[in-house]
């Protein structure tokens, strides 16, 4: 009894004898439920349409060939609905008495006017059964055909809520999805001019609806001769109100050419044809190569994009054009002028691209097979978009580019000693004005300047961490100081040569930061000395620096033990020109020197020298240092 | 270069003189980077140039100004002020303690496998097996005292420190005395001692006065620093964990803590007048 019930429940009208019926998910996948005698449909606009998978099976013990579905217009007719369709492969498949042979199609509710509409979904069957043979066309042998009500299909066609129009070139009228031809055709329409379609989208229903996405779907990384202007396009359209926008088809090259416009999920095609009129600028091939070598045709509905540069930078964008008169011309094409504006781009003859003469003198007559070249190049100083435009007599081509920068907040030095002195080794940090946003690398660089004259360089003057004048240093998202290998303090040594130490660090996008610090000119600098008597010489060492380059006299002043000058002390000597022999030599030690002089005592006692008193004199002044002698 | 005149120096008696003198690079000692590479260093404290590479793979230096222990893929080579090669031992060590305080004859080696004391005899490196009683823990230093005894830090399981003088004629254990308030591997270093705890690397005077580099939290942990000797007044030290490196110049006249730099890169630096 339980099964009997069940057996009612999923059956439909023709059950027993014929192929059952079931509603899918919408992918088909999976049985939702048995088809009802009645199925209704959501209310559906006229003109739109909705849907429902079904799927055919065999209940029963015995083969069935399905040789058509369909909708009627009534149970019992064999009239075909004009509300209602089927689609799917399911006409003349042969179902075999198994729950896993089935075929799925789908019925579209797309109704034609307004007000509630049925239809009777119908089969034509025949089973193979009483000694019959499928598809056969042997009267004696061919199964019976049978045609048999399904369910009846019932729906509510609502009015159109948008409705959009056109109005251009090839007239005008009421766009539809599945017009048999565009309707959206341009024409011919020459490589100078352009023509455009105006599109309206009425709202015909009573309550205020959102504006369907407008789109134009092109092959991409190509130039596009289809433009939307969307100016005048409402995001919302008022209860009986309407928005428009226009679609322009200015072509850059001849010949025919396609794309899709999309209005909501409806699309609609659009053609049009470039045409070259002859013995104007409209016969002149334009292409142009930007920095990375790819060559780009220009379409004057899209504008020639120059990509970013970084504001701050004076970072630029060129690209490198040729106006070429093909060889299958009939005739020289003069070109009146060639011109560009906007503030941001700037037209140079460039380098010459061979064969082509770069910019000549206009206005310029291009013989067949010749050429002309030229560039124009993009610098944009501050944040933004620019845009320009190119003219090549008649035809004209926009141009955009677009100035950048960073995330990151600004960035600034910091370090722990100030002034810079020669001799230190000081810790670098590069602070942001605020936590960054983002996590960056950036590349920091040292570059030192010597200020003293034939001194090109310090290899003492580098980065601690590597010995080198470059790191790669990271900030992470939230932190508010760079660092190298974890560490905010990059230390750096300043050598021993007076000059200028300039530090650069540079993220993406970014201008680089600069700052210079001054190494000033100083005395000479004793780091260690000594006094030995090394009887019978008396010895004085000092290891220091001259950041100058330039000692000059040195001046020796001995005393003896209990304090008195030795005469003729003090013995001064000119050094110059054996330390300029030294620190302009092979020994690349910057200026750190180490000094060791030897006084032989011919006749007397190096016990009795007590002290001396050193001065070394260089372009920044004096030094003393007074020794004991040990 | 040579500058010649002449000074007449009075004490005593008239003296006449002739002054020369010499200009150079100063020079500060020879280091051991991480990978293995011994470099000399010249320059001033705080301004140091590392120069050409001198050995490809060492396991241990210590130079002083009159030469250097060079410890590679187990040999032990003592090198004289010009580079030329004195000695040679062959062991298996790859982790000898090596020191060297002043001419040659300071140089000594200690070969922790097969506990023997190398030294300079002025003719050869020759081994001193050392006597295993009073030797229990690690040694962490070794210096040589005079011409019969070496100098020995050793590191009892318990992080004491104890001071050995052993004898180099018998390799017998002649004093210990306990190193009050030294923990952990210690470095004998002139009067000094050095040791890290968790304040950073202390240097003890002989008084008992201390000073205290701070370092970095990662390089403060226990054990982390390797202390060589790059010439007679400079230890090169090296964090394990950071691989930092520093130089400390130390003598009775000067205590410089500096960073060293690292591995230099291969630019070159070209002087007008080159």
């Amino acid at each position: 009894m339980k099964s009997l019930i069940l057996a009612l429940l999923v059956c439909t009208p023709i059950c027993a004898q014929g192929p059952s019926f079931f509603i899918t998910d919408p992918t088909g996948s999976n049985i939702v439920g048995p088809l009802p005698g009645t199925y209704q449909f959501p209310d559906t606009a006229q003109s739109s349409s909705s849907s429902v998978v079904l799927r055919a099976t065999n209940p029963t013990s015995s083969p069935i060939e399905i040789n058509n579905i369909f909708v009627a217009d009534a149970s019992g007719s064999d009239t075909q609905s004009l509300n209602f369709t089927v689609t799917g492969t399911v006409q003349d498949k042969i179902l075999s008495p198994s729950s896993s042979n089935f075929e799925n199609f789908t019925v579209n509710f797309t109704p034609a006017s307004v007000g509630a509409i049925t239809g009777e979904l119908r089969v034509q069957y025949q089973v193979q059964q009483n000694g019959c043979v499928l598809d056969s066309t042997d009267p004696a042998t061919q199964c019976p055909e049978v045609t048999a009500d399904v369910s009846t299909l019932q729906g509510n066609a609502t009015a159109p809520q948008l409705v959009a129009t056109y109005n251009g070139p090839s007239g005008s009228g009421t766009l539809q999805p599945d017009a048999s031809s565009p309707q959206l055709d341009f024409g011919n329409v020459s490589l100078s001019a352009t023509a455009s379609f105006t599109i309206t989208i009425a709202n015909e229903t009573s309550s205020a609806l959102n504006t369907p996405a407008v789109s134009i779907q092109f092959p991409p990384f190509q130039s596009s001769p289809f433009a939307l202007n969307l100016s005048a396009l409402s995001s919302t359209i008022a209860a009986g109100a309407s928005t428009t926008f226009t679609v322009t088809f200015a072509p850059g090259q001849s010949g025919l050419a396609s794309a899709t416009l999309a209005i909501g999920s409806n699309s609609y095609p659009l053609v049009g044809i470039g045409i070259a009129v002859l013995g104007t600028v409209d016969e002149l091939q334009i292409s142009y190569i930007d920095q990375t070598g790819v060559r780009g045709l220009p379409q004057g509905a899209t504008p020639i994009d120059f990509g970013q540069v970084t504001s701050g930078t004076n970072g630029t964008a060129t690209l490198t054009f040729t106006v070429a008169n093909p060889t299958t011309s009939y005739s020289a094409v003069t070109v009146p002028n060639v011109t560009v504006t906007g503030s941001a781009f700037t037209l140079t003859a460039g380098t010459a691209v061979p064969p082509c003469v770069p910019l000549p003198q206009m206005p310029y007559a291009i013989q067949p097979g010749g050429c002309i070249s030229f560039q124009i190049t993009f610098s944009g100083s501050a944040v933004g978009n620019y845009t320009g435009t190119l003219a090549i007599g008649s035809r004209v081509f926009s141009l955009v580019g677009e100035s950048i920068t960073s995330p990151l907040p600004d960035l600034s030095f910091q370090l722990d000693e100030q002034p810079l002195k020669s001799q230190q080794q000081v810790h670098l940090s590069i602070q942001l004005a605020s936590p960054s946003p983002v996590a960056a690398i950036g590349d920091l660089t040292l570059q030192f300047t010597p200020s003293v004259n034939g001194v090109k360089d310090d290899p003492a003057i580098n980065f601690t961490a590597t010995s080198g004048r470059e790191l790669q240093v990271n900030v992470a998202a939230g932190a508010q100081t760079a660092t190298f290998n974890g560490q905010s303090a990059i230390t750096f040594q300043t050598g021993t040569t007076a000059g200028t130490i300039t530090f650069t660090v540079a993220f993406p996008d970014k201008a680089p930061l600069t700052h210079a610090f001054t190494i000033a000119p100083e005395q000479v600098q004793i780091t260690e000395s000594s006094a030995v008597r090394q009887s019978p010489n008396l010895v004085v060492t000092l290891t220091g620096f001259d950041n100058t380059y330039s000692v000059g006299n040195l001046t020796f002043s001995f005393y003896d033990t209990s304090g008195h000058p030795i005469p003729p002390s003090p013995l001064t000597v000119n050094a110059a020109s054996d330390f300029q022999q030294y620190f302009f030599g092979p020994s690349d030690a910057g200026g750190a020197f180490s000094m060791q002089a030897s006084f032989p005592v011919l006749n007397g006692d190096p016990t009795q020298v007590g002290s001396v008193t050193v001065v070394l004199a260089n372009s920044a002044g004096s030094t003393s240092t007074s020794l004991n002698f040990q | 270069m040579k500058l010649c005149t002449l000074v007449t120096v009075v004490f005593v008696t008239s003296i006449s003189c002739l002054l020369e003198a010499q200009v150079g690079a100063p020079k500060i000692g020879f280091v051991r980077y991480a990978d293995g590479t011994a470099r000399a260093v010249y320059g001033l404290a705080n301004n140091f140039i590392t120069g050409e590479q001198i050995f490809a793979s060492t396991d241990a230096v210590a130079f002083s100004a009159s030469g250097g222990l060079v410890a590679s893929h187990g040999n032990i080579h003592l090198i004289g002020p010009t580079g030329a090669v004195f000695g040679e031992y062959g062991s298996s060590e790859t982790h000898p303690l090596l020191n060297i305080d002043g001419n040659l004859t300071t140089a000594i080696a200690y070969l922790p496998r097969e506990q023997v004391l190398l030294r300079w005899d002025g003719k050869s490196l020759s081994p001193v097996q050392l006597s295993t009683a009073g030797l229990s823990g690690t040694v962490t230093s070794v210096d040589v005292l005079n011409t019969h005894e070496a100098e020995l830090l050793v590191a009892t399981s318990d992080g004491n420190i104890s001071e050995l003088a052993v004898s180099l004629d018998t390799g017998e254990t002649t004093s210990v005395k306990l190193l009050p308030g030294i923990k952990g591997p210690a470095v004998l270093y002139h009067s000094w001692v050095l040791f890290q705890d968790k304040d950073g690397l202390e240097i003890e005077a002989a008084n008992g006065t201390r000073r205290t580099v701070t370092l970095s939290h990662d390089a403060a942990s226990q054990n982390d620093l390797v202390i060589e000797r790059m010439a007679a007044d400079w230890l090169h030290v090296i964090s394990q964990t950071t691989k930092q490196s520093w130089a400390l110049h130390l003598n009775s006249r000067v205590a410089e803590w500096a960073e060293l730099p690292g591995l230099p890169s291969s630019s070159s630096h070209k002087r007008g007048g080159e």
